[in-house]
């Protein structure tokens, strides 16, 4: 089996590039992708030779998000009982949320802080961790087909940071998101603010490439200060916080209550089965 | 006066007469206050659509003091947390708005703190920033950006309903006919989450607001309150009858 999380590096031009390579499965994460993902980022982090990280998706879509089938797993490592339990401890929910995405080891947390500049290629799907990774990245630069959507804030809450989507694309737009379980197309993330350009989706690679290109083009230390200035002003709109609370309430809504009559996700996925899951979620919130 | 109407988990609310919000009734405004915070109790009810009766959601009124209101009274029924617009923007349901013509001073404010905002496509929207002192210009600049905010507090020039939408001031834009169909529509999309699911939201989003200084904004309004133009305005009943003649419907 190929790795799922792969790096390659040109260092005379100072680019490296992370691929998510599990098109089969629409570049779904699995909870050891998270992880090869992050030791990716450390990794990189080191090399004084990068000054530009390109993400990007093999296959169609960037990534649809966290594969649906490790959901029940999600939680198993921070319980004494190893995972056992019917229902995870509410102390192993908060303690995965914090460990996988919130925290500072977290694929967020590591993300904003990257030092190097980060450019996303979006194509395709870019559903929750693919939303995500374009939040939390530099630039991003969209096929005209890619679509942008958090479909699991619809099945139990926002149970994410929503500083930074606020400061991409305002208040207004980002409850769409939030209550409406929206999916938007690439030109409408590009008018919200989500985006930085939308191109034909066979031109994205070349399109992708000049800008990292442009970007290595920049000194390191320039680099260096662009990034702490850019940390400075997340600070100010309060991330950090944004990201603490992500990691407490990220905990609680993996435990919500269904009431009778309301789509309880985890209990389709157990019935159904994942594909069926999805499709039955999709035309009860009035996605396509 | 305000009515509520509640089917399959949808409260309608609907004013007769959005203008005595800008006069800053105090009955009026606890009114309203209690109407969103019922609703917002309420588990039967997911979201919350709020309409207003008439041509225009909020014609423009001229503003004069209350004789009778203490500021006190004013503070708690509009910039309190159990006022008009902590109500609003701090409630634990879904608000959608639907805004059909003029839309000035408390309709204005209230649309900077509804959760979304569907505009009829001749519908305009003016700044309320100088006649409602509980407007926030925090939310306008988390909602608009900061110099859209900026350009819109500095201006009297009304917003189209097009440019409102550019703005991100407005989530949808449909023909006046559509509008109470497309706002009701949008409300239920948002009851389809679990309640459990939106109370996580609302309280993520209200721990987001905190943190912008939301709600220290409204804590500030009783300041802004003095420095507008009203405070300086005639007391009601010495201007004349037309002007000071109260609105139909009110209780």
């Amino acid at each position: 089996m190929s790795a799922r999380i792969f790096c390659s590096r040109d260092a005379a031009a100072h680019i490296a590039t992370i691929t998510i390579n599990r098109p089969e499965a629409r570049n779904a994460f699995t909870l050891d992708m998270v992880r090869r993902f992050c030791a990716a980022l450390e990794d990189l982090e080191s090399d004084d030779a990068i000054k530009v990280i390109v993400i990007r998706g093999e296959g169609r879509d960037l990534s649809a998000g966290l594969d649906v089938a490790e959901a029940a797993s999600l939680y198993a490592r921070g319980d004494a009982q190893g995972g056992k339990s019917a229902r995870p401890s509410l102390r192993a929910r908060l303690a995965a949320h914090h460990e996988l995405w919130w925290g500072p080891q977290g694929l967020y947390h590591r993300l904003v802080h990257c030092r190097k500049i980060t450019v996303v290629a979006a194509k395709g799907k870019c559903f929750g961790t693919g939303l995500n990774l374009c939040l939390y990245s530099d630039l991003v630069i969209a096929a005209e087909g890619a679509s942008f959507s958090q479909p699991r804030w619809a099945h139990v809450g926002v149970d994410g940071d929503i500083a930074m989507l606020v400061a991409a694309v305002g208040l207004r737009r980002a409850r769409e998101l939030m209550f409406l379980s929206a999916t938007w197309p690439a030109q409408a993330a590009w008018q919200y603010g989500l985006v930085d350009g939308v191109v034909p989706g066979r031109q994205l690679p070349r399109a992708v490439d000049g800008l990292a290109r442009s970007c290595a083009m920049i000194m390191r230390d320039g680099i260096a200060a662009e990034k702490q200035v850019v940390l400075a002003s997340l600070a100010k709109l309060q991330v950090e916080l944004g990201f603490a609370a992500a990691s407490v309430l990220g905990g609680w809504a993996s435990n919500i209550l269904h009431r009778p009559g309301e789509f309880n996700f985890l209990r389709e996925l157990g019935d159904h089965g994942p594909g069926k899951a999805i499709r039955r979620s999709n035309a009860h919130f009035g996605r396509s | 006066m305000i009515t509520t109407r509640t089917k399959d988990g949808i409260a309608t609310i609907t004013l007769s007469d959005c203008r005595l919000l800008t006069r800053s009734d105090v009955q009026e405004g606890r009114a309203l206050a209690d109407a969103l915070q019922t609703a917002g109790d309420d588990d039967g009810v997911r979201a919350i659509v709020l309409l207003a009766q008439g041509r225009d959601f909020c014609p423009p009124v001229r503003p004069v003091r209350s004789q009778q209101a203490s500021l006190p009274d004013i503070q708690s029924a509009y910039a309190g947390v159990t006022g008009v617009y902590q109500s609003l923007a701090y409630g634990r349901k879904v608000v959608v708005m639907g805004i059909q013509g003029r839309c000035t001073g408390a309709g204005s404010a209230l649309a900077l703190c509804a959760d979304f905002v569907v505009m009829g496509s001749s519908a305009r929207i003016q700044s309320p920033f100088s006649s409602v002192p509980e407007a926030s210009f925090t939310l306008a600049a988390l909602i608009m950006r900061l110099n859209r905010a900026k350009g819109w507090i500095l201006s009297d020039e009304p917003m189209s309903a097009l440019q409102a939408e550019a703005a991100g001031l407005a989530n949808r834009v449909v023909p006046e006919g559509r509008l109470r169909r497309e706002a009701l529509g949008m409300a239920r999309s948002a009851a389809r989450m679990p309640l459990d699911g939106i109370a996580i939201s609302r309280v993520m989003l209200e721990t987001y607001l905190d943190s912008q200084g939301v709600g220290k904004e409204f804590d500030h309004a009783p300041f802004y309150r003095n420095a507008l133009p009203q405070a300086g305005l005639p007391v009601e009943g010495r201007v004349s009858a037309k002007q000071s003649q109260p609105a139909r419907g009110r209780k």
